[in-house]
């Protein structure tokens, strides 16, 4: 043993415990950082030949895998339920306060309270002003939330994009860290510094989607989707839109994994993280509240236009045209019932009066002549164009059933017989066709057609529409292309759809003629339209137009609705009068200015049943449109307050955990105070150490 | 060994402090606008009931407005059914003078004034809209501009025909007529009037200087008509009263509902104000009570002990 040993083992402890200070001092330094696992020092005898000799130093990470594993899940759950609930609440807000009268329910009260008023003085210009002017509000209310639960939908699919940026600099990073890692690591040097950094961007990535983290033999980390897709090794995977789009609103996410240049559909495999919540925002819950809104306002204008069509101005218009109903003349009227078709003087009084007996398929005018007609729309028209005579005509084209009189200083009024009303679908001979509408929309706004399995379906072989199938969570799982086949019947449609969605799906008709894509299969959530270049026979509007397919046209009408541009014009237009057609002969005063009974059942509509379909989270229902506001408004705050706490468990959960991975990892300053002064002393007596040793030296040098 | 990292102690502190002021903003809002929440979310389950009772209270205030409108109208119309009634009383009893004194003076005078104040009673109109019209308000429905019109035209074009009452809802599924039509309440007045008129005009009048006793019978024959015109006059004034009854029970009706209503959705949206001043008082502690813990924590430190 030499004096030189002594001052070897006192230098390699100076060395040592410079380290261990070093290691505090970057402890101590973080003490504040997120994220950052402490360095432990742990201190190690070193052998050499001769025996023990000195002191080795190594320093460590203490970072716990599995605790950081487990906090990453939680993140992403918190995530993805924080964002979700965070754009539900707006959504929710967008209905606003429901004790304020100034919300879109509330602004619908006055329509119908001003139409009550507008009985008390029917031919008052002033009320007449008013009931439309509410009734204005309330239809550009709803235009605007409408609009605002789409703008939310916006934000949620640009917050999709920018949060894909973020995440693919993130796994860029992550992979470059990896090279940087491997290549310490292959060269024995300590990689600590890298292994922090890499551990942020990996707790970022993990708000952004769930993850799963593997370590690399060689250092560094393997990224996976939770169900396995590759995300970052030594390359990165990058995120990004879908580059093909098949007309559906909001495209799809896509991953081209790492050295590849194929796009992977993601939306499946993206389970959680703040990826997920935007996604369900987008593709679900905004979506239900965007139909369960536009079924609502949908509602709100078919009951004001079924009360509306049984009214009359007074003196009633010459012409009475329909709107573009999708009907062809070949349907089957499937009317039961009787209404009553007069041609009214402008005093009032009646000049003929057609009664159509649709049960008998006889038109019986006042002088008792009758006209036959078959069980189909064009004959029904062309006894009707006959029966009128020279006193008017009836024409249906493209869709629109239009009934004029030429006698002079007269108009048309059409009102169901009180008795045995005309129905077709659960509505009158003139809500069918929107002969006298209040509201107009430009496409259906009641899907229940009146058509019935054996009527034509009228759109042309290889005419094409795109179905999507999107799972429980919104997201498309698969499109189908389907052609209109050879086959002309609604059934024949019925089941070649019924073949293209084997698996999937199948359609549904009910008694009103409601044409519905019901799923079969558990993991299809709904089956969405998104493209169909269909149109039936002369009309103008397509498959989905006529029945509501998807999600983008049943959605949007809430959109765009307005009062019927002559009515606007010329208020004296607004139906508030009702007149009593049935067994009214000629000369009979039907029409009064002062009669409000139009007026009434338009007040009366509000509290009128009628039928709801299913609509976004909410089932269908025979209720009245107060009611189903209510309904729509619980069940949004419901939810709301639903997601809530939904985040709430899963940060309780994520906190838990956070909390015992920072005790683990984190960094106490007492401790690294302890230490730092149990390092210092050890700095002090190995330096004393080298002092004895250089004293013994000198004393040998003297020695000589 | 059970070890904590130092960061966790402050943000320990910061997340109660924090907590603690969510509260007592909550606390504060709830005291100041005295609502439980303002938005959907905030009444969750009950926002349901709240919408739905927002919406029939907004009804209920509608069919209300329209009640109070047509009890002014019905008013009007009393007071102008009262004038009808008198004026037939009138000539009646002025005709039996007549009769007693056997003097024809002074009749015609009697008829036309007779006539013109059932006209102007008819014809009365509130805002431009003729009461007594029905559904044919936007005209009078005594359309004979004079007695001598009465008497040479059919009564059916003195009278406007065919006429229904108006109706309006006062309440829920309730609609009530808003009125009487003047052909119901005053063509056997006219009827009488026109007749005697007609006598008047005819060979065996004028009425003036003594009766002859065929005009005594005729006058005799018509207070008889008179008597019973003026009780269909009063049973019209009454039929009148007991709409303006009709609209007035259902008005009470409608605001027992109302006070039933806003008591429910008080219920629902009021907060009670002891419990929100407690709930105030305990997030002032807990801020207190925590900050308090943070002043503490922050003085502990091993650096004080290592000078």
């Amino acid at each position: 043993m030499s004096i030189a040993s002594i001052m070897g083992t006192g230098l390699s402890a100076l060395a040592a415990n410079q380290q261990a200070m070093k290691a505090v001092s970057t402890n101590v330094a973080n003490v504040n950082t997120d994220g950052y696992a402490r360095l432990d020092t742990q201190f190690i005898t070193r052998q050499a030949s001769g025996g023990v000799s000195g002191v080795e130093v190594s320093i460590q990470r203490v970072a716990n895998a599995y605790l950081a594993a487990a906090e990453m899940r939680g993140a992403s759950d918190v995530s993805a339920a924080d964002i979700l609930s965070q754009l539900m609440d707006r959504a929710q807000g967008l209905l606003g306060d429901p004790s304020d009268s100034s919300t879109v329910f509330g602004q619908m009260d006055p329509v119908f309270s001003s139409f009550g008023a507008l009985a008390v003085d029917p031919a008052s210009a002033l009320r007449r002003s008013t009931a439309l002017s509410d009734l204005q509000t309330f239809l550009s209310q709803l235009d605007t939330t409408a609009g605002e639960i789409t703008s939310l939908r916006d934000e949620a699919n640009s917050r999709i994009v920018s949060t894909m940026e973020e995440a693919n600099s993130l796994m860029a990073g992550i992979a470059k860290l990896n090279t940087s890692i491997q290549r310490s690591t292959i060269a024995g040097l300590q990689t600590s510094d890298g292994d922090t950094e890499q551990q942020r961007m990996l707790d970022r990535l993990s708000e952004i989607m769930d993850i799963r983290v593997q370590k690399r033999p060689l250092g560094g980390v393997e990224v996976r989707t939770s169900d396995g897709l590759l995300l970052v090794d030594l390359d990165s995977a990058t995120l990004g839109l879908d580059s093909t789009s098949q007309g559906e609103a909001y495209p799809g996410i896509v991953m081209i994994a790492p050295r590849s240049t194929t796009e992977t559909p993601m939306e499946t495999h993206i389970q959680g993280g703040e990826l997920k919540g935007l996604l369900r925002a987008r593709d679900k819950e905004l979506v239900n509240l965007q139909l369960e809104f536009g079924e609502f306002a949908a509602g709100a204008a078919d009951a004001l236009n079924a009360a509306h069509n049984q009214a009359s101005a007074v003196p009633p218009p010459a012409q009475l045209t329909g709107t573009d109903t999708g009907l062809l003349a070949s349907d089957q009227l499937n009317f039961t019932g009787k209404t009553n078709i007069a041609i009214v003087g402008n005093d009032g009084k009646v000049v003929r009066n057609f009664q159509v007996d649709f049960g008998a398929g006889t038109i019986m005018d006042d002088q008792l002549n009758v006209t036959n007609f078959a069980n189909s729309i064009g004959d029904f028209q062309t006894a009707l164009n006959t029966a009128l005579g020279t006193d008017g005509s009836a024409t249906f084209s493209a869709g629109s059933l239009q009934i004029t009189t030429t006698t002079p200083s007269a108009g048309l009024v059409i009102t169901d017989d009180p008795s045995t009303p005309a129905l077709r679908a659960g509505r009158g001979f003139s809500a069918t066709f929107g002969l006298n509408d209040l509201v107009t929309h430009g496409k259906p706004l009641n899907y229940a057609t009146g058509l019935s399995g054996t009527d034509q379906h009228g759109f042309t072989a290889g005419q094409t529409l795109t179905f999507a199938l999107r799972n429980q969570d919104g997201a498309i799982v698969r499109t189908v292309n389907f052609t209109v086949g050879a086959g002309a019947s609604i059934a024949s449609l019925r089941s070649d759809i019924d073949a293209a969605l084997t698996g999937y799906g199948k359609t549904a008709m009910d008694a009103n003629g409601r044409l519905t894509l019901v799923p079969t299969n558990n993991d299809i959530g709904r089956i969405d339209v998104i493209q169909d270049t269909t149109t039936r026979g002369d009309t103008n509007l397509s498959m989905s137009d006529i029945f509501g397919w998807g999600e983008s046209l049943p959605a949007q009408r809430a959109n765009s609705q307005y009062i019927r541009a002559d009515i606007r014009a010329n208020p004296s237009l607004l139906g508030s009068a009702q007149a009593d057609l049935s067994g009214a002969a000629a000369g009979q005063l039907v029409l009064a200015p002062g009669d409000g009974r139009g007026a009434l059942a338009i007040e009366a509509a509000g509290a009128a049943q009628r039928t709801f379909a299913d609509a976004g989270g909410l089932t269908g229902q025979v209720t009245s449109v107060t009611d189903y506001a209510a309904r729509l408004a619980g069940h949004a705050g419901v939810r709301a307050e639903a997601l809530d706490s939904a985040k709430a468990a899963a940060e309780s959960v994520r906190d838990e955990v956070k909390q015992r991975r920072q005790s683990e990892e984190g960094v106490n300053l007492d401790e690294e105070l302890v230490k730092m002064t149990t390092y210092q002393q050890a700095y002090a007596a190995a330096s004393r150490m080298i002092q004895a040793a250089k004293d013994m030296y000198d004393i040998i040098l003297q020695m000589v | 060994m059970t070890r904590i990292s130092s960061a966790q102690i402050p943000a320990a502190s910061l997340a109660d402090i924090a907590k603690a002021q969510q509260q007592l903003v909550e606390a504060a809002r709830q005291s100041s606008a005295q609502t439980k929440a303002d938005d959907l979310k905030g009444y969750g389950r009950e926002a349901q009931t709240l919408v739905s009772a927002e919406r029939l209270v907004a009804r209920t205030n509608g069919f209300m407005s329209t009640a109070r409108e047509l009890d002014t109208r019905m008013q009007i119309q009393d007071v102008a059914l009262g004038r009808a009634a008198d004026a037939v009383s009138t000539l009646k009893e002025d005709l039996f003078q007549n009769v007693g004194l056997e003097s024809g003076e002074g009749i015609r005078a009697r008829l036309d004034e007779a006539f013109s104040v059932l006209k102007d009673a008819m014809n009365s109109n509130l805002g431009g809209r003729y009461l007594f019209g029905g559904v044919l308000n936007d005209r009078p429905p005594v359309k004979a501009a004079s007695l001598t019109d009465l008497a040479n035209n059919p009564l059916s074009d003195s009278l406007e025909q065919g006429a229904d009452p108006q109706v309006m809802r006062v309440e829920e599924g309730r609609t009530v007529q808003a009125g009487v039509v003047a052909d119901d309440v005053i063509s056997d007045a006219m009827a009488s009037i026109k007749r005697l008129a007609e006598f008047d005009q005819g060979p065996n009048g004028p009425f003036s200087g003594d009766l002859t006793a065929t005009q005594k019978q005729a006058i005799q024959d018509e207070l008889a008509n008179l008597s019973s015109a003026f009780d269909k006059i009063l049973s019209q004034q009454a039929e009148n009263g007991r709409l303006s009854k009709e609209v007035d029970s259902a008005n009470d009706r409608q605001k027992s509902q109302l006070d039933a209503l806003n008591g429910a959705i008080g219920g629902i949206t009021n907060v009670d104000l002891a419990e929100v001043a407690v709930k105030l008082n305990q997030a002032q502690y807990a801020y207190q009570a925590s900050a308090g813990v943070f002043n503490v924590l922050r003085n502990m430190s091993l650096l004080d002990a290592l000078k």
